[in-house]
């Protein structure tokens, strides 16, 4: 089962409600972002933005600075697992792949599973496919993952985010084999 | 249009490549006009229309912003191509130090 919430990025307080599905409007799509500076008018459409922005650094008289989507995938994952109560990012396949793929010599987990980004020019949108623990308020889970990964893509890159959409794909109950087996030895 | 000799890419290039936060370039630094949408070519073989200067491509380590790592990046290539007008920086990817990384076991 996959339960979905969504919200802009500036809108902490708004988040909705645990049943709300993804709607059809903003979705993944070549709309969320806007990569040209040309036409893009920073206070259009985000009134409420807060004036911590800083992604006019990414573009100054010495160079322009682009950073590319692993970087705020790296960024984004790191961010999400920072949060109590996160077990793994990813879908079934892609939790079963990475974990495979850990299992061979000389390699290491990958931080950018479970993480989908588009990256404009100043605007980044971040879709997260996310396990969480049994027991979490799925709720508070998701606004507080939106709030951290949001912070720390914004810090790190100057990026302003635009929407962070978190799929929570599955709930971990836990390994209770390990537990109810008795010890071998005594 | 500015134009910049082979040692003096290599310069850029070792400059680059000693920064403290910077793990490897990808590619070589390419001189010349920067593509428009700010992506340089691997190879350095095909440029748009765009400004002149010095792009670098690089890999850097997680953990500064990536204003700090492009203020370092420049500060590298304006010192070995000080004539330079322009220094265009792509990160390109971030390395992640997976023991600090927090909640994987």
């Amino acid at each position: 089962m996959t339960t979905t919430t969504r919200t802009q990025g500036a809108d902490m307080g708004t988040a909705p409600g645990p049943g709300e599905s993804r709607p059809a409007g903003p979705g993944p799509g070549p709309d969320r972002v806007r990569p040209g500076e040309g036409n893009w008018n920073g206070t259009a459409e985000r009134s409420t933005a807060p004036a911590r922005r800083t992604s006019t650094e990414l573009v100054t008289a010495q160079g322009r600075t682009s950073i590319a989507d692993s970087v705020v995938s790296k960024i984004a994952g790191v961010a999400t697992r920072e949060v109590s109560g996160v077990h793994d990012l990813g879908t079934g396949g892609s939790r079963a792949m990475g974990t495979f793929r850990s299992r061979l010599p000389g390699t290491s987990p990958s931080m950018s599973q479970g993480v989908s980004v588009e990256v404009g020019e100043r605007q980044a949108a971040i879709d997260l496919d996310v396990v969480c623990e049994y027991g979490i308020s799925i709720v508070d889970l998701s606004q507080a993952v939106r709030r951290n990964v949001v912070d720390s893509v914004e810090q790190m890159t100057g990026l302003e985010v635009t929407e962070v959409n978190i799929a929570v794909d599955d709930v971990y109950i836990g390994d209770d084999e390990a537990a109810e087996a008795p010890p071998r030895v005594r | 249009m500015y134009r910049a000799g082979i040692a003096e890419m290599n310069e850029v290039a070792a400059r680059v490549r000693a920064c403290p936060d910077v793990v490897r370039l990808v590619g070589r630094p390419t001189a010349g006009v920067t593509p428009l949408d700010g992506m340089a070519p691997r190879d350095g073989a095909t440029a748009g229309a765009g400004p002149e200067g010095i792009t670098v491509r690089v890999v850097c380590r997680f953990g500064p912003t990536v204003a700090e790592l492009a203020a370092q990046v420049r500060a590298a290539v304006a010192f070995a191509a000080p004539s330079c007008p322009r220094i265009d920086v792509i990160i390109d990817d971030l390395e992640v130090d997976v023991p600090a990384w927090v909640g994987v076991t």
